[in-house]
This record gives structure tokens, sequence and C-alpha cells, in this order.
């Protein structure tokens, strides 16, 4: 019987002390197993004991049996809990970020222009930076000695290319490589000579164009029309207000009902409730003659916008500037 | 361009409300861009067109309300009377230079009186901005902006033999203007001389010694046109831009003068006595005939989608001065006033009629065609999946000027003589980038400056080269940048980033293409020695990255580590569809683990293509565990863990098909590195 006690301080011990199943389960055989589990052993033990102990014996050794069986099983339910037991944590302390940069506004805004042009039927088109001046001015009806020159001051090159002022040439390069339809836009650096508060010397256009037979100045009207109403995402009106563009017959400014104050009047607007967002109009038949393309066969509309404005309008950003000095407290908001 | 409601009111009714009056003319093309009290009235600030020099006036501007408001246009009296003597036995005009001068209109006021203006003139004059300065001046700029036409007034004693010529200016000849500057005169430039020497820049400004002044009495009027290429290029090279010039180089009424003169001689002599000489002296070598444009009233519907009924549009143009002859029921012959220098083909009066009627009525439509190209072209959707991978893999984008100091540039690219601006802003943005990098760095220098001690930066954009043929070649490019300077501890920081996270970031970019770059290390400026690496793509070089020398960053005054990258994208389209679906296995695969112990020297690159040149049977890839060198080994050893994993496409490998892998391994490794083995064992998956 001392050995009945000892043999149960045995498991009891080895059953706390066990950490994983696979422990306990060991731990089962050893004690309770068919083969060579050390209670098997005490029964075969039995045959060799006196007949008349032997009842009263099986009896105990039963009993053992069961606790041991039990023992191991409340052992097991005690290790199977702990494996699917959480370790404690503070459910508030900051959601950790996965570390991803982030995309410059001008992307941002110059993507969802695109995006909005490309599901109107348009091809996005690229041209140089570095341009010569019959691109950039002569072949867009802007002539050397004109007064129109003066509204774009330009960067000169030594040699006599010059950094474009607009992303106007790139109507002439496409009109160049082929023939109508024709319905691109071109988004891009442009340049221009000028540096002050509200000015930057850099800063990105989109051009449109589109050349077919029968466009006219109200297919313009509705493109913008739409084109605003989409990027803003809102019920936007606008407005065209004559103008000169050397490039386009007739020209206009357009207007846009105030994004910020709705039209009601607000600093932004300076108080007239209009935006000036940018030029457009027919394309001159100057333009056309100037790209081989008979103006009795086709008719088409240009127009530009600024990106940068339409970032600052998007976003709320009241300079120009914070968008070249590339500082991260900017950038790291979009 | 000034001018007070009052004296445009003269000439047509304007509505009462000020702001009525604003919105008319800017929604007309004459912005009103401010209003402002000036000696008791409103004043408009307008901003005229480049096109529109005849809108640069009253007269004009009354004109424009008069055919928006469809209100009579009152006429101008400029009438004045004259004198029995006639201006030719006075003075004499003499056109030399004819090309440059096809009209030169002038008449004789004598016997005046100069002092002031009277008062209602120098209010007007002070409303428009300008100094009263005496009568004769006075009347000349007052009747300038009321009918739009520059003249000037000489003292005749003032000139020698009391006449004019007008010439070329001789080679060396000088002249001091009216606002006391002296003036060297370029052979092309027109003079108005006497018959000794130049007494006005013409069209631009009269010359000091011949201006009227308090003791003129006799007084000479020009009304003239010039050519305005001419006058544009004197403009600017003299750097003298005034009203006259202004109005010339943009094109004046050739008929101007003649109302003109005749009204500036009736304003002196009303203030100054005097008597108008009989006649005009009018000098006209090129005469201008009315232009005449043949219009299609269907035009202005196909060009603008919009009905306009033919009654219309024939009162805006007559209103603005056109005469219409009819040719036929929609066909008509416009004859265009000489005021109107912008206009000599239809669609420039289809432009007139649709501005009158105003653009706000057309409809908004939509053009039915589609570019038969459309969307994005593939070199742009390859740089776009690029600043999307940069952007995920933790770089902030970054938009530079395309302009940068010459100095940083060649401190990062050393070998390239950037191209110069001609006309740059400051020394310090005066050459085109030849590379994104020196801005990178130029612009962690900044951020560190604002306290920031972390950046990973990038940017996608063009760089321009000198081209061989002599001119530019625009190169799109990506950039990219990481920095560290000792990092304040953070939560969710990410661990310190290195040249192989950089690397790690590009093989990732590229890999979304299905293109692989191969790294090859070479040195090259300003990388740190060892730590410099080129990029191939398809067997070229495109670009180079690594650890940004230490000392060239002190020297940028930088202090930190910096690891940089730079490549092209050109020819990036080619690889657009490129990236294929490869068959995978469905079966397990056996890895077998090496431990191997090797010199310092030996690279990673070695092993692994020692291993791979074996063409071991289902080997499926080489993958490198760890890299340890420290106390554990001898001095001058590394050892790499890596694993090999066989897989077969078609069935579960066995024991079998890999137990001579170890000591095949272990001996390439050991001849071609002097690998010794640490440990091997294996395991299946």
């Amino acid at each position: 019987m001392e050995s009945f006690e000892a043999l149960r301080d045995e498991w009891l011990k080895a059953l706390d002390e066990a950490q994983t199943e696979s422990e306990v389960l060991e731990l089962k055989g050893r004690f309770v197993g068919k083969k060579r589990g050390k209670i098997q052993d005490l029964l075969m033990q039995l045959k060799s004991a006196p007949p008349e102990e032997r009842p009263l014996l099986g009896q105990a050794v039963n009993k053992l049996k069961g606790d041991a069986e039990a023992a191991i099983e409340a052992a097991l339910k005690r290790v199977r809990a702990k494996r699917t037991q959480l370790e404690p944590i503070d459910v508030t302390l900051p959601g950790l970020r996965p570390n991803a940069g982030h995309l410059h506004p001008i992307t941002r805004v110059r993507r969802e222009i695109e995006d909005i042009f490309v599901s109107m039927g348009y091809a996005v088109a690229m041209g140089p930076e570095v341009e010569d001046p019959y691109h950039n001015f002569e072949a867009l009806n802007t002539p050397a000695d004109h007064p129109s020159r003066d509204i774009q001051d330009t960067f000169y090159l030594e040699g006599g290319l010059l950094l474009r002022t607009q992303t106007s040439p790139v109507q002439i390069r496409t009109m160049e490589s082929r023939r109508p339809p024709i319905k691109i836009i071109a988004p891009g650096r442009v340049f221009r000579r000028d540096d002050d508060v509200s000015h930057s010397p850099m800063f990105f256009q989109v051009e449109g164009l589109v050349v077919d037979r029968g466009i006219t100045m109200s297919d313009l009207k509705g493109t913008l029309l739409q084109f605003y109403r989409s990027l803003f995402q809102r019920d936007v009106n606008i407005r065209f207000r004559p103008s000169y563009f050397p490039f386009t017959e007739p020209s206009a400014e357009t207007d846009l009902s105030c994004v910020i104050c709705s039209g009601a009047g607000c600093p932004v607007c300076k108080r007239t409730g209009w935006l000036e967002v940018g030029g457009c109009g027919m394309v001159d038949p100057a333009v056309f003659a100037s790209v081989g393309y008979d103006p009795e066969e086709y008719s088409g509309f240009a127009f530009g916008l600024g990106i940068d404005r339409m970032a600052m309008l998007k976003y709320g950003i009241d300079n120009i500037k914070y968008f070249y000095e590339n500082d991260l407290a900017f950038l790291e908001q979009f | 361009m000034r001018f007070p409601l009052s004296w445009i009111g003269q000439y047509v009714d304007l509505p009462a409300d000020e702001a009525a009056a604003a919105r008319l003319f800017t929604l007309s093309g004459s912005e009103v861009e401010g209003m402002e009290a000036v000696e008791g009235e409103t004043v408009f600030e307008f901003g005229i067109t480049v096109n529109r020099p005849d809108c640069m006036n009253v007269y004009g501007l009354a004109r424009e309300a008069s055919a928006l408001l469809e209100k009579p246009l009152r006429a101008i009296e400029a009438g004045c009377a004259e004198d029995v003597a006639s201006v030719s036995s006075l003075t004499s005009v003499t056109v030399e230079a004819k090309d440059l001068c096809p009209r030169y209109r002038a008449r004789l006021v004598t016997g005046a009186r100069v002092g002031q203006s009277p008062a209602w003139m120098q209010k007007r004059l002070i409303q428009c901005g300008l100094r009263p300065i005496n009568a004769v001046v006075d009347a000349t700029n007052y009747v300038l902006l009321e009918m739009g036409h520059p003249l000037h007034a000489f003292d005749l004693a003032a000139l020698k033999e009391r006449r004019i010529v007008v010439r070329r200016a001789r080679a060396g000849e000088k002249i001091t203007t009216l606002d006391g500057f002296e003036r060297k005169l370029g052979p092309e430039m027109l003079v108005i001389a006497d018959s000794e020497k130049a007494a006005a820049v013409a069209g631009v400004m009269g010359g000091a010694s011949t201006g009227v002044t308090m003791m003129t009495r006799d007084i000479l009027l020009e009304g003239a046109v010039f050519d305005p290429v001419n006058i544009r290029r004197t403009s600017k090279a003299l750097g003298m831009h005034t009203d006259a010039s202004h109005r010339f180089e943009r094109g004046v009424d050739f008929n101007g003068p003649e109302a003109a003169l005749d009204l500036c001689a009736r304003l002196i002599t009303e203030t100054c006595g005097g008597k108008v000489a009989k006649g005009t002296i009018d000098e006209i070598s090129a005469p201008k005939l009315p232009v005449t444009v043949a219009m299609r009233l269907d035009s202005v519907r196909k060009l603008i989608g919009l009905e306009i009924p033919p009654e219309k549009c024939a009162s805006i143009l007559a209103r603005l001065g056109f005469q219409i002859k009819k040719r036929g029921e929609r066909q008509w012959d416009v004859t265009v006033p000489s005021w109107r220098v912008d206009i000599s083909r239809e669609v420039d009066l289809v432009e007139e009629i649709v501005r009158v009627n105003g653009l706000d009525d057309l409809p908004a439509t939509q053009p039915r065609v589609v570019d038969p190209v459309g969307g994005r072209p593939s070199s742009i959707r390859a740089q776009e999946s690029l600043r999307d991978s940069f952007r995920a893999a933790g770089f902030t984008e970054i938009i530079q000027m395309s302009f940068g100091d010459p100095a940083m540039e060649k401190i990062v690219e050393p070998n390239v003589e950037p191209l110069r601006l001609a006309n740059p802003m400051a020394e310090t943005s005066s050459a085109l980038r030849t590379t994104l990098s020196a801005g990178l760095l130029a612009t962690a220098r900044k951020n560190r400056a604002r306290g920031a001690r972390r950046m990973a930066l990038f940017e996608v954009g063009d760089v321009f080269l000198p081209a061989t043929d002599g001119g530019v070649s625009e190169e799109p490019r990506a950039a990219l940048l990481f920095f560290e300077d000792d990092p304040a501890r953070r939560w969710g920081a990410p661990s310190e980033r290195g040249l192989l996270h950089l690397k790690g970031a590009i093989e990732e970019a590229f890999g979304r293409f299905g293109c692989q770059i191969e790294f090859v290390p070479e040195e090259s400026v300003p990388f740190a020695k060892g730590h410099a690496l080129s990029m191939l793509m398809e067997g070229s070089p495109v670009g180079r990255l690594g650890t940004v020398d230490p000392a060239l960053l002190e020297g940028l005054l930088l202090r930190g580590k910096a690891h940089a990258a730079e490549f092209s994208l050109k020819g990036m389209e080619r690889f657009s569809g490129r990236l294929q679906f490869k068959p995978f296995s469905k079966f397990p695969a056996i890895i077998r683990d090496f431990s191997i112990i090797v010199p310092t020297g030996v690279t990673w690159e070695t092993i692994k293509r020692t291993v791979e040149g074996l063409s071991l049977a289902h080997l499926a890839a080489v993958e490198l565990v760890e890299v340890y060198q420290g106390a554990e080994l001898p001095k001058g050893a590394k050892s790499f863990s890596f694993s090999l994993v066989f897989q077969s496409l078609d069935r579960t490998l066995e024991e079998k098909d890999v137990c001579d892998v170890p000591a095949t391994v272990e001996k390439a490794l050991r001849e071609a590195a002097g690998a010794t083995l640490r440990s091997g064992e294996s395991h299946a998956v």
C-alpha cells in the first residue's frame, strides 16, 4: 500500500509539472497505459498475490487507476485551456500603423483629373518640358514680337530652346502626329518666370483638346461642366467670360462657382462667388493651318487648367509654394 | 487701365447700378478688375486683353456698352476752328522710313500761351492715374484716354529748321528723353527728328529738348501710325513701356489721327488761346483700305452650337461699327471698322457675335467622339505603378523644381555638364537638373533643419541631359533616398533602414512588371567605397544605388546616414503586360538547410551562383536565412545559413531524390569559396 501512495505522489507531481498536452499524454501512457503502464504492472502483479488478498487488492488498484485517470483528465483540461488562452494586452495602446509613405498632392489630384477625362473617352498625351519656340509659340498663333508673348514670361536656354510655358505645345505635337478624331488631355510641368506670393516659377497644368467634325463651343461648356462636377463631387456651375488667347477663337475664361462658399462670397473668391479656373476656346483656324488640318472640315476646342489650383481648392491649401518646398509636415498630410 | 464711369457715361447711358455696369463689361471681355472712388467718382480698373487696343479708351468702352445694352452711342464733337495761315507754309514733314511709318499727320497751333489745363481735365487725368503737367501735354493725354490715339506735341521753335523728319536713328545717335535719361539709339529704331537730330523716340517717348513748356508758343501736334513690331522692339530694347508704346505695339486705328488731332487742337486753343493753322500735313506711305470679310451665318451655329437670329447678329455687328452688305440670305460681306485691328476672318466675327450675345447662354452638350488611342500610355502607367510601389514601401513623394543649383548637381553628377538657363531667376536655380538625387539630398537637408531625423523620399520626373546633336535629351527617372540621423524612439517606428532595404524596394517595385533587375557591385560617385551597386535591366545599365559617402554628406552640412538610388525609366513601357503566371507545385517541398563558414570576403552572390550552377534536380529556390559574423566564429570568417528548396510539379519528392545534395553542395562550396560545413540538417515540409 505504501507503494500505492508513492505512485500517487509521483503522478501528481509529474502532472503538476506537465505544461503541454503531449507531456500529459506521455504521462498517461506511463501510468495508465495498457502496455507497460505502471498501474497495469500492478494489476499483473496481483496474479502473484495470495488468492484471499486478491479481491481487496484488486479493488484498491482499480481505485488507484480511476484516480489516476481523473487526475490525467484534469491535467489535460488544464493544459488545453492554457493553449487557447491569450496573454493580457492593453488594448488602449496606440495602433501600430503600417509605415506607408505618401503621394504628393499634385500626383493625387493629377490622377483624379486624368481618371475623369479617361472615363470620358480621352487619351493622355505627353510632350517634352524643354520645347522649341515653334511648338510653344509660333504654331500656337503666337508670333515673335507680338504682345501676346508678354502674357507668359519665358525661361530660355542658352541656344534658343525654352522651358514650355504651357502644355499647349502637346496639342501641336499630337495633331502633327495623327488625324482627327482627337480627344486628349496633356498634363505636365510648365514654367513661367514669375515668383511671388501667388506664383511659382514651375507649376502643373492640364491641357485638353478635342478635334473632330462638328465640335462646338457648347460641347466645350458641357465637357467642362461635367468635369468640374465630377472633380469636386458637387453641383457646381461654370460661367464663360470672353477673353483672349492666341490659339483659340472665340476664347473664354472659365469661372467656377466658388467651391468654398457655393457662390455666397468669401475671401477665396474675393467675394465674387466665382473662381477663375482656366482659359478655353475653339481652336483658332491659324492653329489648324500650322498642322495642316482643314478648318472647313474640322472644328475643335481646347482648354487649360492648373492642377495646383485644383489641389489648392480641393484640400483648402492657401499657398502654392507648399507644393514645391517638400516639407514633410505638408507632404505627410496626404 | 483706369477710367471713371462718368466719362464713359458721357457717350452712352450706363446702368445706374455700378455693380451691374461692372458685370456688363466683365462678361463681354473687358474685365473690371477693381473699383474705387477717386475725386468723388467711381473709377473702374479694366483688364483689357492684348487683342483689344480699341477698348483701351473711354470711347471704345462706351461703344462696347452701346452694343451690350443696345443703346445709342453719342458722337464725340471733335471739330476745330482753323486760321487762314496754312500749315504747309509754316512747317514740313518728310517721312524717310516709310516702311516703319505708314502715316504721319500733323497739325499746328500758333501763338499759344501754355498754362495749366482746366480743373475738369486735370480731374479726369488724375482719375485715370496720370499726373497733370501743362495744358498742352494734358490735352494730348486727355485725347489719348478718350479716343485711344497717342499724340505728341513738339515745341516747333525747338525743332531745327522748324520741320520734321521721320527716319531711322543714325549710328551712335543719342537722345535725352522726357524722363531725363539719355538713351543710346540703335540703327533699327525709328526717330522723329528735325533737320539735324532726334527729337523723339517714335511711338515711345518724346525728347526733353523739344517738349512743350510754359515758354512754348507754336506747337506741332503729331498723330501718327507706326509699325507695331518696330515699336515693340524699340520699347523692349530701351526698357521703356509707355502709354503710347502700349497702344502702338498692339495696333492703332489708321484713321485715328484725324479726329484726335482736331480735338486736341481745339482743347489747346480753348485753354491757351492761339490759332490752329489751316489744314493738316498728312504723309501716307501705305494707305490702309477697309477690310471686308465674307461671313456665312451658318458658321455661328456650326462653331458654337447655338442659333442666334440673323437680325440679332446684324444689330450686334452694326453697333460695334461693322457695315453689312447682304450677298445672299445667309451670306454677308462685313466691312470691319478701322479701329478693329484684331478682326480679319469669319471666325473673328463669330466671336464678336457670341461675345456680345452672351457666352453664358450656350447650352451644355457633350462631344460624342471617343479618342481612338484612349487612356494612359504604357510609359505613364509604368511610372504610376512605381509611384504606388514606392509609396507602399514607405517612401514619400516629393516634387522639385526642374532646375537647381549647378554646384549641387556637380556634387552628385560630376561627369555631366548641366544645361544652363539663359535667364534664370537666381544662380541657385540656373541649371536644368541632370539628376534627381541632388534635389533629394537638398530636400533631406531642409527637412533635417526643420527637425526631421528619419526620411524615406522619392521622386519620379525628368532630367535633362545634353544631347550629342547639341539639343536636350529628356529622360524620365526615379530616385529614392533613405536618410536617418539617430531618430528618437517612437511607438511603431520602423527599425533602421539601409542599403539592402533600398535594394529590396526596387526589386519589389520592378517585380510588379515581371521585370528583374540585376545588381552588380560597382563604385561610383557619390557613394562610399564598397557600398555601391549598378542596376542592370536586360543587361543594360539603367541606374545605381548605394550608401552616400559620409564625407560628402558632411560637406553638404548633413550629418547622418543616407542611402540613395537613381535609375532611368526610359523604355519602361516595354515591360507592360510582361508579368505572366507561372505554374506552381501542389506537392510538398523538401528543404535542406545549410550553415557554412567562409572567409569574410566571400559574397552571397558567389554562394548562390555556385549552388545554382550545380543544376541540382528539382531545386526550386535558394533562400538565405541568416548571415552571421561574431565571437563564435574564427577571426576573418563569417557564416551563411541558407535553405535549398526542392519541389516537383508532378509528384511528391522522396528522400532518395535529394540524398546526394549535402555532399555535392559541400564539395562545390569548398572548392569555390573555401567553405566549411558548420551544420547540415534537413527536414520535410
